[in-house]
């Protein structure tokens, strides 16, 4: 009578060994057969015994455990396997040479059964080493991360993270584009981890791109950075936040701000290029902060920084329960100094996010203009200037700031030489010409873009209006709920206003909140399931009605490939839980 | 140097749905693999929300705990 279910139970347990080991108090264990968990069936017959592979070897000074939940977010089969063994082992009781065991635990028993696709940058590997801090910054965003987040971390010694991150590098495959499925928490500061520049270094043996780090520059001591120089291409983001030892002092609580501070000209000696980071935080007041804004944007363009990144801060309701200052004024006054800074900065300066700054000013969003230049990029060189509007490269209409880009990458890439570019300023064309070869630090091909163009973020691309109309085509959908953020709806309001896509369909617009996090976070990519979930709720609540078809852009979703939020959850349960059909749209974030 | 190595802990698992551990046990296999799935059946996608045991193909079993039957939904 038990027969076919002992002989799935066969077929699954066999399958699941062929990937993972079992184990118990830290040692494998060999398993070679199970019983049903029913006291009157007794042992099963030997024709009911499976084969575990390989026999088990029995291992000491195990690693320590890795997070599921984390597992859950980049590779949720191994999710699957805990939830399928568990589900398992509370019918069968496995054996060993016929005696009972228990296990409590699995390893995957052959790494390269795991490998990804990847772009194989080298931050998948030392992004590892980020899991301590040297600095307590008093805006820091990970303090505001609740304990149901699939980013978390968990302590190891250093030793372990080490052996780690080598394992990680031997399966790092450039050239076919693999590598480990990522298990990447919260990232810190990199900088400190005692096997940093080993890693660096074996790194820099299997990678010629660019090493993109983070750091808050505590340990950019004059010797640290010439052991950098040693490995570029190297592209610098240092999170600065003030050029006042004092001010930073009390931002960050770090001990060495004066290192930070005056690793600018180090890092411009060395010849590595640097994003000057800046999160304003109203502290004392906000004139303060805006008064230590401009000054730390001055210094850093008396540095030649590459680029000036002006973060706008917003925080949790698990940072702070308490309202912490009003973020449409601390917001707005931001961005209005740094318009004004640019008018006396060579170096460019960046809002992010950028669409908040493109709202406010920009009647018509989406546009390919020019924000800043890098300096000596062969764009600065070519006599473009800030404010114009590329309307055409080489012989191709420009109509989105996205295709621009696009442009402007493939030209890089391709090494062609010259391109012509005719741009709008003041009312008229002018035409200039670009000379790919031209250019000198802190410009540098292998860690810039657009030839030194820097424009007002990654705007939205047209197709997905396409690929939104394919989407509620496939479902025949009449009346379609499309949850935007407050961020990039107007920018898409636009866009469906010039397509003339969707004249036979009912296309509504809504805006989940960030029920979440709270706070002020107000981010499309941080709303999780259960904000969707309560929103559609509300929605058909309030209309009385429900739509045909719900369409939710993907970057929520997008960390892992695998359809997760935050929280580790599929984007699935949407549809589960309201019972109208969800669709995700294939896009990318609006974070350059 | 050999691979580092990756363990993950066993803790015993979800909220049980069914009591009977053999019904339970393939809903809960089932509910898993749903959520790095989707079935397709040629093209098309196919969203499961039961199963039948095939000795008892009367009875519908829900793979979801918290979903919404069909005749639940709102209109």
């Amino acid at each position: 009578m038990h027969q076919p279910i002992v002989e799935f139970i066969r077929r699954q347990l066999h399958s699941l060994l062929s990937v993972i080991e079992l184990e118990k108090d830290g040692r494998v264990v060999h398993v070679d057969g199970f019983r049903l968990r029913k006291p009157e069936d007794g042992l099963q017959a030997a024709g009911d015994r499976f084969h575990s592979g390989q026999s088990g070897r029995v291992s000491c000074g195990a690693s320590s455990f890795q997070s599921v939940k984390n597992a859950s977010l980049y590779e949720p089969r191994i999710e699957l396997i805990k939830k399928q063994l568990e589900s398992l082992l509370r019918v069968v009781q496995l054996e060993s040479r016929g005696q009972a065991i228990e296990v409590d635990g699995f390893r995957l028993r052959n790494l390269k059964d795991w490998l990804s696709p990847s772009p194989c940058d080298p931050t998948e590997i030392f992004g590892y080493a980020g899991t301590r801090c040297n600095c307590d910054c008093v805006f820091c965003c990970n303090k505001g991360n609740p304990a149901t987040l699939a980013l978390g971390n968990f302590r190891r010694p250093a030793s372990e993270e080490f052996a780690e991150m080598m394992s990680r590098l031997d399966y790092f495959l450039p050239k076919p584009g693999y590598c480990l499925f990522p298990t990447l928490g919260d990232i810190y500061e990199v900088m400190i981890h005692p096997h940093f520049f080993e890693v660096l270094e074996a790194t820099r043996e299997k990678s010629a791109k660019a090493f993109r780090i983070t750091t808050n520059g505590e340990c950019l001591t004059p010797e640290f950075i010439s052991r950098l120089k040693k490995l570029k291409p190297v592209y610098v983001h240092l999170s600065l936040n003030s050029a006042s030892p004092s001010r930073r002092a009390r931002l960050m609580k770090g001990r060495h701000p004066k290192t930070a501070i005056e690793s600018l000209p180090l890092l411009t000696e060395a010849g590595i290029p640097y994003a000057l980071v800046i999160v304003p935080w109203p502290m004392d007041s906000v004139q303060e902060m805006l008064d230590d804004l401009a000054d730390t944007v001055a210094y850093a363009d008396r540095n030649l920084a590459h680029l000036v990144q002006v973060n706008l801060a917003g925080y949790s309701k698990y940072f702070s329960h308490e309202k912490l200052y009003d973020l449409d004024e601390v917001w707005s006054r931001v961005v209005s100094a740094v318009r004004d800074l640019r008018e006396t900065t060579a170096s460019p300066i960046v809002v992010m996010p950028s669409m908040y700054e493109e709202n406010a000013y920009e009647t018509r969003k989406n546009a390919s203009k020019v924000v800043g230049l890098v300096r000596n990029s062969p764009a600065a060189r070519s006599g473009l200037t800030r404010g114009d509007e590329i309307l055409k490269l080489g012989s191709v209409v420009i109509s989105s700031r996205p295709q621009a880009r696009g442009l402007l990458s493939v030209l890089q890439g391709n090494e062609a030489g010259q391109a012509s570019l005719t741009v709008e300023r003041g009312g008229e064309r002018v035409e200039v010409i670009l000379n790919m070869e031209d250019f000198s630090y802190p410009y540098s091909p292998e860690t810039d873009h657009h030839l030194g163009v820097i424009f007002m973020g990654t705007g939205l691309r047209l197709s997905y209006l396409e690929s939104l109309r394919g989407v509620i085509n496939s479902h025949n959908a009449r009346h379609v709920l499309f949850l935007s953020s407050t961020l990039v709806k107007p920018i898409f309001e636009q866009l469906l206003a010039e397509s003339h896509l969707f004249g036979d369909v009912r296309l509504d617009i809504g805006v989940p909140r960030n029920s979440f996090f709270g706070g002020n976070i107000f981010m499309g990519d941080l709303l999780v399931v259960q904000d969707f979930i309560d929103f559609i709720r509300e929605y058909v609540k309030g209309g009385g009605y429900r739509p045909d078809l719900v369409v939710i852009p993907s970057t929520p979703f997008s960390l892992g490939g695998w359809g997760r939020d935050l929280t580790g959850r599929v984007y699935l349960d949407i549809e589960r839980e309201v019972g109208i059909p969800v669709e995700l749209l294939p896009c990318s974030t609006i974070f350059d | 140097m050999a691979d580092y190595v990756f363990r993950y802990e066993l803790d015993g698992g979800s909220e049980l749905v069914y009591s009977d551990p053999l019904l339970e046990m393939i809903r809960a296999q089932l509910e898993s693999i749903l959520d790095v799935v989707i079935p397709v059946e040629g093209q098309r996608e196919v969203r499961i929300d039961g199963f039948k045991l095939l000795r008892d193909r009367s009875t519908v079993h829900r793979i979801f705990p918290h979903e919404k039957e069909s005749s639940e939904r709102f209109e």
